[in-house]
Formats: C-alpha cells, sequence, structure tokens
C-alpha cells in the first residue's frame, strides 16, 4: 500500500495537458503494477481478496493538506480522442474524478479493525490482476456497494470539523442528507465509552434524496475523515446503497 | 559525454540493467547514420533485425510542432533534413551519436500522427518502446521542442583548492546533486505523462540545468561523481 500511496499522491500533483488526462496519464503503469503486485484494481484504487485493509486504506485518500480544495473534472470523452471508449468516467470514489493533490489518511494510530460488511469490492468476483481504466470498454462496475449510515441529529456541527470536505465550499448545502459509510475503526482492548470510525463521507447523488437507479439508492462521495462513535446512528442497521 | 559513456558501459557489465538485443522493434525509428553529417531518415525495421536503439522522453511544448504525418512520410524514410529538426532534436541526434547508437525513438516522428495515422496502434506499444530501448534520453529542461537541452548551463560559483604536493585540485560548490530539485522539479517531469516514461525505462540519462544525472536500478549518479541508492 506504501508503494501505491506515495505514487498516487505524487502522480496527483503533476500537470495534465488537459484535466481529462488525469485517469489516463497513469493508466499504463497502474495496470502494469496492479498485475506485478497480484491484486487487482482501477481508477486509483487497489484492492487485495486476501487483505480487506489494502481496499479501505486505499479508498481512504483526502483532499491534500496543500489544497483549500479539489476540482470536479467534467469528462467530455467525445474530446479524449484515441483514447475515448464507451466506458463511464472514473467514479466520485476516486480521485481520478478530481483535480488536485491528495493525501491519505493517517491510519497510524491503533490498529484498526476493518468492516466486511459495509462495503464491497467493485472487483468481488474477478480474478487476480483484474484492472479497470476509463476508455476500456470491458472495464467493471463503477459503483461501490456500501452500507450508508446516517449521521446523528446535532452531531453536524461537530461532523463538519472532523472531516476533510473534497470540496470545502459545497459543505454547507449538505444538511440531513450527509451521511457516512464505515470503513473500519479503532481497535481497543476491554470497554471503551466511544471509538473512532474512519468513513467516507456521501450525499444522495442528483437533486433529491433518495435518488434511486435501478432501483439502488445512490450516493457519491463529498470526503473522508474520522468520526468518534457519538456522532454516528451505530443502534440503526443501516441502509444499502452504492456510491458512483 | 564521456562520463555517460562510462556509466553506460558500467551499467553493462556490472548491473543487469540492460536488455537484451531488442527483438520486438518500434515500427519506424530514426537511423540517425553514423557520422555528423549522415541523413537522418525513417527507419523500418524488418523482423529479422536485432538491434539497439534509445528513446527520447520530452515535452512537445506549444505548436508548431515536429511531426511525422501520412502525406511526409515517404519522404522521411528517404531524409529528414537535420536543419529542420527542432533543437531539442538535433540535441538528441547528437547525443545518440556519441553514444555510438545509430537508432532513436522520438514519438512524433517515429509514429504516424493525424486521422490517417497510427497512434491508435502504437499508443499500446509505448510502455515495451520504452523498455526496450538501451537508455532513454530525458530532455528534462526543455519546455518544448525548440528549447533544446544542451544549452548552457546554470553557473555556480566555487572555490579551487590546490594541495601543497601534486595531488589533483579539489573545486567546492554549491550543492547541485538535488535529484528532486533539478530532475523532478523540471518542465518535464512535472507533467504527468514523464512518469510513465521514467517507470518504464530501464535506464534513463536526465539531462538538466544543472548537471547530468544517470538512473538505473541501481540507483542514480550524478556528474559530480555522487551516487545515490534508492
Amino acid at each position: 500500500m506504501l508503494a501505491f500511496r506515495d505514487l498516487y499522491r505524487y502522480y496527483s500533483r503533476l500537470e495534465h495537458s488537459s484535466p481529462e488526462g488525469r485517469p489516463i496519464e497513469i493508466a499504463r503503469l497502474e495496470k502494469r503494477l496492479v498485475h506485478s503486485f497480484c491484486v487487482r484494481g482501477g481508477y486509483g484504487i487497489v484492492d487485495d481478496a486476501g487483505n480487506p485493509g489494502l481496499l479501505r486504506r486505499s479508498l481512504l485518500w483526502c483532499r491534500g493538506s496543500d489544497e483549500p480544495s479539489l476540482q470536479r473534472i467534467s469528462f467530455q470523452l467525445e474530446g479524449l480522442g484515441h483514447w475515448a471508449g464507451k466506458a463511464p468516467p472514473p467514479p466520485s470514489w476516486s480521485w481520478m474524478a478530481y483535480q488536485g493533490g491528495i493525501d491519505y489518511l493517517d491510519l497510524s494510530f491503533d490498529p484498526i479493525e476493518w468492516a466486511y460488511r459495509d462495503i464491497e469490492s467493485p472487483w468481488s468476483g474477478a480474478a487476480m490482476g483484474a484492472w479497470d481504466v476509463i476508455g476500456d470498454s470491458a472495464a467493471g462496475r463503477t459503483e461501490l456497494k456500501v452500507v450508508v449510515r446516517s449521521i446523528k441529529p446535532g452531531g453536524w456541527k461537530e461532523t463538519h470539523s472532523q472531516v476533510i470536505y473534497d470540496i470545502p465550499a459545497e459543505a454547507r448545502k449538505f444538511g440531513r442528507g450527509l451521511k457516512c459509510v464505515i470503513l473500519g475503526r479503532q481497535r481497543s482492548r476491554g470497554f471503551v465509552q466511544t471509538r473512532t470510525y474512519c468513513v467516507l463521507l456521501v450525499i444522495p447523488l442528483g437533486s433529491h434524496f433518495g435518488h434511486r437507479r435501478n432501483g439502488e439508492l445512490c450516493y457519491e462521495r463529498v470526503g473522508a475523515g474520522y468520526l468518534c462513535s457519538d456522532l454516528i446512528e451505530l443502534e440503526e442497521l443501516g441502509v444499502l446503497a452504492s456510491i458512483f | 559525454m564521456s562520463i555517460i559513456r562510462q556509466w553506460l558501459s558500467h551499467c553493462d557489465s556490472q548491473h543487469a540493467c540492460g536488455v537484451s538485443l531488442a527483438n520486438q522493434l518500434p515500427t519506424r525509428l530514426i537511423d540517425v547514420g553514423s557520422g555528423v553529417d549522415s541523413t537522418v531518415r525513417l527507419y523500418e525495421p524488418m523482423s529479422s533485425d536485432s538491434l539497439n536503439y534509445v528513446a527520447l522522453s520530452h515535452l512537445w511544448g506549444r505548436p508548431p510542432c515536429f511531426y511525422t504525418f501520412v502525406d511526409n512520410v515517404d519522404h522521411y524514410r528517404s531524409n529528414i533534413p537535420f536543419e529542420t529538426l527542432p533543437k531539442t532534436y538535433q540535441h538528441a541526434i547528437w547525443v545518440t551519436r556519441e553514444l555510438h547508437i545509430r537508432y532513436l525513438w522520438i514519438d512524433s516522428i517515429c509514429v504516424i500522427q493525424g486521422p490517417q495515422g497510427d497512434f491508435s496502434a502504437e499508443k499500446n506499444r509505448t510502455e515495451d518502446i520504452l523498455s526496450q530501448a538501451y537508455c532513454v534520453i530525458a530532455a528534462s529542461s526543455a519546455s518544448g521542442q525548440n528549447d533544446g537541452f544542451l544549452q548552457t548551463r546554470q553557473k555556480f560559483e566555487s572555490i579551487r583548492l590546490k594541495p601543497p604536493s601534486n595531488e589533483a585540485v579539489i573545486c567546492v560548490t554549491k550543492f547541485i546533486d538535488d535529484f528532486d530539485r533539478y530532475v523532478l522539479q523540471s518542465p518535464l517531469h512535472r507533467n504527468a505523462r514523464s512518469l510513465e516514461e521514467r517507470a518504464f525505462a530501464r535506464r534513463t540519462i536526465y539531462f538538466t540545468s544543472a548537471q547530468t544525472f544517470w538512473e538505473c536500478g541501481s540507483g542514480v549518479r550524478c556528474e559530480t561523481m555522487t551516487k545515490m541508492y534508492k
């Protein structure tokens, strides 16, 4: 993970001839690395069936500390010429959908218990070495199947102060639509009052709450960070959804 | 250039970085000839060919750029007038000749550009083309085809210390072995496309504004004789 993380942090700060080049100009290298390390992946995210932490660490990228805001890239596939394919552009859970430097959450504190049931890899069932990229018409699905959980009423202000939004200026519009997806939590020995959770922040896709596509609830990623267990509705089961 | 030839020679004999003669050659190469005034032309390797070539990593920069198109490829097969080439390409040819290599790969010349070109077919081969090159020349200090990369370097003040005996003079100067500053922060390597070119190359010679760097599997070497290990 360290090799991928350092590579992507470095790459995300390089200049592109056009913003749409971001997922393409590292495509061959990413493919080579995915094969060489016998993992699966794409869109700057890496997965290993035998090591659930790899996918979750990989998804816990965040806006770089040197970036006031990321900018969403508008992919005009026709303009990509030879590189264009029928495949969809990078999903919101990939840093390739944005311009700007990224970092990763510092997960060097107490060992982490990864949430196995709250997220399903886009490559589950795929062979080792499976790799997706924009322009690859054989690319698999780009949605991330997750369990979405609510943030407790009254916990908004504290949530806003603890997480890293990809585009901070949009955060004030989120309101009750803001949800979280748990990727892991701080491991502890014995009973503790509260724990720290590593989460993705998501909002409903489109302008309506509970927007559905093919019967599924659809969300998009808006940030990542740590949330205290006090702020998350952990008593509820959560809702199955997809992040696009 | 003699230092660069020594780096190559040392790497060839001591490291496992070099490639055996490439057996899946690029569709087209530039034949730089063997002398200063040799004709430069496009060469299309035959399946039986087994040869070495150097590849150029560079920024195209702002137009107008030098390209091969469908309507000039025939002409370039017999002659590419040296004086019409942009400075970066002229320097690359000079370096290739100095390395005693006959062939050079430059993407904008060896891949036919334009709607009727073979970019679509060739783009998938770039990884192999770079990794099978004898070495890659990185025009790190150039922002485009017309800049060149063999221009006068930055000047650094130095102090010459002459020992009382007949030992060699020692020069003390500012630290210029900063790979990050002179290579990674250079115009070429701040561009995302160059990352893959650097990753796939087995051996790269970086021509920067301060000095020349060498990189291979065993680490980085500088003209100042510093070695840096990964």
